[in-house]
Formats: C-alpha cells, structure tokens, sequence
C-alpha cells in the first residue's frame, strides 16, 4: 500500500476532526506520568514521552472484562458478552505493537478467545516510530523491537514538520483517505525516512550482552542460579511489573450478582503470578510459593516460555517493569548478570 | 439423540460460554465427598477420555475445575466425585437434583490408553487421586481383553476416607483384576494393609517392559511412588501421572496452572515422568 506523507498540521487538524467524531486515545500526560486516554483534540496529545505507564494491550485485554451474563431461576439463560468499543489508538510505540502482535498470535491465532478477537476487529492501531532511546531502562534494540513492519494500520514517522505515514492495512488506508493535506510519498520522502532511520539506529545501544533469541538457552542454562535467590530476596511480591507489562496477560475469572440475586455475570480481571495465592490450589497447597521461585518464573516467561511456545519476544524491552519496580529489578541486569556468570550459578 | 461433534460443539463466540448439565443424581460418599451425576442439557454425549477435565459452574458463584469421574464406556451420563472445600463446592452440595450446573469441557489430556492396550495397567491412587482413576479402572474393565493385567493399589489416610467403596466391593472379587489397599491409619475395624502406598509394593511383580504405571495423587506420594517404580526398572517415558494445578479458564490462557513452560491444563493434566522430571515445580 502506498505511504504517505502529511504536513504535521494537516495531521492535527486531521486528529480534532477524527476525536469529534469518533474515539481517539493517545498518550497524555497526567502528572508525572503518561497514559493513554481518550482526547479530544490533538494538542493533547504528549509530545516526547517515554512508554505510557500501562501499555495500550489494555484496550484488548482491560482491567476487567465481562465474559458472560446469566440470569438464574427455573431456567438459567447466559450468553456471552462481546464488550468491544470502536476505538482509534493513536501513538503506540514499536515496542508495544509488537507486544500487541504476541498477544493476536496468542488470542486469537491460538485460543480463538472471541472477546479479545472482538475487541481487535474494532480498534485501528496507529503506532509513532521512536527515534531516540527513552530512557536507560529501554532495551528494545536488544530486542528486536524497535523496528516494527507490520500489525499496525497506520505507521507515522516524525521528520520534523512533515510526518511520513506507512499504511499497514486497508483500515489505515481508508481512514487516511479522509485526510487532507497529504500526498503520496515520492523518492525524496523515502529518502528523508531512511535518513532518520539511520540516525535512529547510530542513537540507539544495545542494553543487552546477548542477542533475544539467546535469552532462551540463557534462562534455560541459569535455573539453578543463586541470582534467583537474590532477587527473591528483594522482590516485594506487589504486581507492580506484571501491571504494567505489554506482555503479561494473565487473569482471573469470577461472577458477581447483582442485588436481585437473579442476575449477573462473569468476568475476567488482571492477576499476577508475583502474588501468593496464584499458583494456590483448593487444598491450599502452593506450587510456587518461594518469592525465588515466582521472580524467576516471571523472568523466564519472558524471556524463555512465551518465546518457546510462540516464537516470538515475550518480552518487548520497554522497560516499563523496571521503571515501576518499587526495589529496581530490572531485567537489563538480571539478564546481563546471568550471562556473566562462567558456570550455572551466580556467586551472592 | 443425535450428538453433536465435538468440534462443532466447541465452535462459540466465547471460549467461557459453559453447556448446561443437569444434576441427576447425588450420592453422599463421605462426610465430604459428594458424587454428582449430570447429563448435558442437550441431550449429547460429553464424549471425554478418561482424566479428562470439566470447568463447572455454579452460575453467579464461579467456577473450577474437576475431573471426571466416569468412563466414556458408561453412556450418556457422567460423574464428578467432589470434595466440600470451597465457595463453588459448598453452592454445588446445595444443588437439588434437577438443577443446572454450567460446564465446559472435557478439557486438557487424558490418561493414553492406547499404549496401555495389550500392556500391564498398574493404577496407583492416593486419597483424592482415586476420583479421576476410576474413570480409568471403569474404562479398563469396560474394555478388559484389550489389557494385560491389570492392577490397582490404593491408599488413604484412614479407612473412613475411602471412596467408592461399594465399586471397590466389586474389584476386589473380580478374578481379572488385582485390587489392593492400604490406610496411613488404621480404626478398629480395619482388617487390611497398614501404612503408605508404597508398602503394597513389597509383594508385587512389576515387568518392567510390559507394565504402564498410572499414579494420581499428593505431591508426596509422586515423590516416592515414582522412585518405586523406577526402581523396578519401568521406563521414564511411561510412568503417567495426571497433576492437580488451579486452573481458572481451562484452555491456556490464565496462567494459574503453568508449571515452567507447560501449561497443565491444555498440556496435561496427563503427563509422563520423562516430560515432567526436568520442570522444577512440578514437585517430583
């Protein structure tokens, strides 16, 4: 499909006219952090920001999702419930949209899960391209992640006052169809991309001392490290990391009634398999009881099962674990420290 | 009664919508252990293998999962034989007969009776594990010229625990089948076999090559089960165990029941030793 190029203008004017009418999310910044939330013009909009404080899978797969609804009494009806609003995501880092494609490849690929297949079909994702590192958590380079060429409809690229836009998808086509001001790109434009894209790469460092496809072996080789002891030492077991990871998606499932008592419904809502009672079964035995145990499991699926199932990063570099560790694990130099280490276990 | 394929039946917009099944019959077994006996609400067959799974639900309190406790050789209808220990276990002992529960299933993998056919069967059930096993040891006395021979070694923790007792009246007279049991605990009126499991090995032939090992049960018995049957020599790749994980949706997705890359649910519940030895927290 053919690229286009747009002058920044025109694209905000674009962004106020598409927010009037329809719903745009886009990263804003509230406070000391970023998020993405609905706006309602373009200049809303933050315009440096580091990965938003939770990642936008939570249009896919938010906090709390209603699966099912029920009503009791002598006969019991249930259907399912496809909670699936229209929404336009505007902003979404390389990173994410590759968290995104992992989380497609597992939804709907694999479970054919028909809430979060819902969802996608009604969400136009716009990703930004980075052009330089956001901060010394990031390790998206070492990831692979950075560059993205593909799962997203529309791919903009800031070059100054002009935005180069890839069309990923008939649905990016067609919602930039409506916008005036932009032309198709020419030699020259392509050119200016490649430029950026190289000062981009010279900007960014690898973080890691192995390459993603390596952290498999890596964590396959170290389960025996006393490294795990460590940080289960210093892990608090709050969540903080799987809330915020594009990544994680585990959850738990549970109904509530509504004040009849004759109707209600069942939901799924965010768990984290850094808390106690995860892995707990009905006998009250637990299967991963040790903080070790847990830090090290969190670790390893995103480094090592997600990719090993998959094939694909289980872990997008973004950081964003790192930034909300209240005890600054980061797994930079949990991976590095692996690595370093000669033999299978690391010295305390 | 035309059943749907399973395949079809499984084709919903939601992977959470359940079937509704109806509570037919309800036999008290212990004081508390409860059998169920449902049948699918649209009149199909559930078309399970034995230790195979169900997500049940009593709508508007939740849903676990439970192991069926039937054979498939048995009809229709099915059995879940389910211990009070929790919101969704009390709410199903309240259940009248005639009520609708919700299930979804059977799920996860079941025991591999193909290669147990024309093989030695060795069951070996600790406490709770009898309850999927019987759907094994119904399957295989269903079906009992296809097997070798076949044995089962059960323990509980004291007499009053054990299930299925009038069934295991039966066993124990049957020629075709070498039924023995033991209890941690002897009462007064307890005339059998004394102490852990592994003690109704001592007077047990087991040829290594010709016998497939079946064990469910607590972590701790896996521990030294596995050792004993290891020990006589059966190899790795076939001694089954079926493990108990929680498990909130069944297909992969939650990640409750992950042990290291191995989601137990769709993976197991059913694994070999030789799959499971490397995972460490699979508690072996």
């Amino acid at each position: 499909m053919l690229d286009r190029m747009v002058p920044k203008a025109d694209l905000n004017r674009f962004i106020d006219r598409l927010a009037s009418e329809q719903t745009v999310a886009a990263p804003v910044a509230e406070g000391p952090s970023i998020r993405f939330q609905a706006i309602r013009a373009a200049h809303e909009i933050a315009e440096h920001y580091l990965p938003t404080a939770l990642p936008p899978s939570k249009y896919l797969l938010p906090v709390k999702e209603t699966l099912l609804q029920f009503r009791l009494g002598e006969h019991i009806e249930m259907e399912p419930v496809l909670e699936a609003p229209e929404v336009i995501v505007f902003g979404i880092r390389p990173c994410d949209l590759h968290a995104l494609a992992l989380l497609d490849a597992i939804f709907i690929d694999d479970k054919h899960d028909g809430h979060y297949a819902a969802r996608r079909r009604r969400i136009t994702l716009v990703g930004m391209e980075c052009l330089e590192p956001c901060d010394d958590r990031c390790f998206c380079h070492s990831m692979e992640t950075l560059e993205v060429h593909a799962n997203y409809d529309l791919l903009l690229t800031d070059l100054g006052d002009d935005v180069y836009v890839a069309v990923g998808s008939p649905k990016g086509r067609d919602l930039f169809a409506g916008l005036t001001g932009a032309r198709e790109a020419l030699y020259e434009d392509r050119t200016r991309l490649r430029r950026a894209h190289e000062a981009r790469d010279a900007a960014f460092t690898p973080r890691l001392d192995v390459s993603f496809d390596q952290l498999p072996g890596l964590l396959a080789e170290s389960a025996d490290s006393l490294l795990w002891d460590v940080l289960g030492e210093k892990c608090l077991s709050c969540g903080a990391c799987t809330n915020v990871c594009p990544t994680c998606y585990c959850f738990d499932v549970g109904d509530e009634l509504d004040l009849d008592l004759a109707t209600g419904r069942r939901y799924r809502t965010w768990d984290s398999c850094q808390l106690d009672a995860f892995a707990m079964v009905g006998t009250g035995e637990s299967f991963r009881k040790p903080r070790a145990m847990r830090v090290k499991h969190r670790l390893n699926r995103k480094g090592r099962y997600i990719m090993e199932r998959y094939g694909r990063q289980g872990c997008v570099g973004c950081g964003r674990c790192a930034r909300a560790c209240l005890v600054d694990i980061n797994p930079i130099e949990v991976f590095n420290q692996l690595k370093g280490q000669p033999a299978s276990r690391t010295v305390r | 009664m035309n059943p749907l394929p399973l395949a079809e039946r499984r084709l919903k917009p939601s992977p959470f919508l359940p079937d509704l099944a109806e509570i037919i019959r309800k036999d008290r077994l212990t004081a508390t252990e409860t059998l169920y006996r449902l049948r699918l609400a649209d009149g199909s067959e559930l078309g399970h293998t034995p230790g195979q799974f169900l997500e049940v639900s009593v709508l508007g309190i939740g849903e676990a999962p439970f192991s069926i406790s039937s054979s498939p050789t048995r009809g229709e209808a099915f059995e879940l034989c389910i211990r009070r220990v929790g919101d969704v276990t009390k709410a199903l002992e309240r259940l009248e007969l005639g009520s609708m529960v919700g299930v979804r299933g059977p799920l996860g993998r079941g025991f591999p009776l193909s290669t147990m056919r024309k093989q030695n069967v060795l069951v070996i059930a600790g406490g709770l594990g009898i309850v999927p096993l019987r759907s094994l040891i119904t399957n295989l006395i269903d079906e009992r010229d296809d097997f070798d021979d076949v044995t089962i070694l059960y323990g509980c923790k004291n007499p009053g625990e054990m299930l299925f007792k009038d069934e295991i009246a039966q066993w124990v007279t049957r020629d075709d089948v070498d039924f023995r049991v033991t209890t941690d605990i002897a009462d007064p009126g307890w005339k059998g076999n004394v102490g852990p499991v592994t003690t109704l090995f001592r007077r047990l032939e087991v040829h290594p090559a010709r016998t497939v090992p079946v064990m469910v049960g607590p972590p701790v018995m896996f521990k030294h089960v596995v050792k004993q049957v290891l020990a006589c020599g059966v190899p790795e790749d076939r001694i089954v165990l079926s493990l108990e994980r929680r498990m909130k949706c069944g297909i992969g997705e939650c990640g409750h029941c992950q042990i290291n890359g191995v989601y137990v649910c769709q993976d197991g519940p059913v694994f070999t030793y030789a799959e499971l030895k490397r995972l460490e927290e699979a508690m072996l």
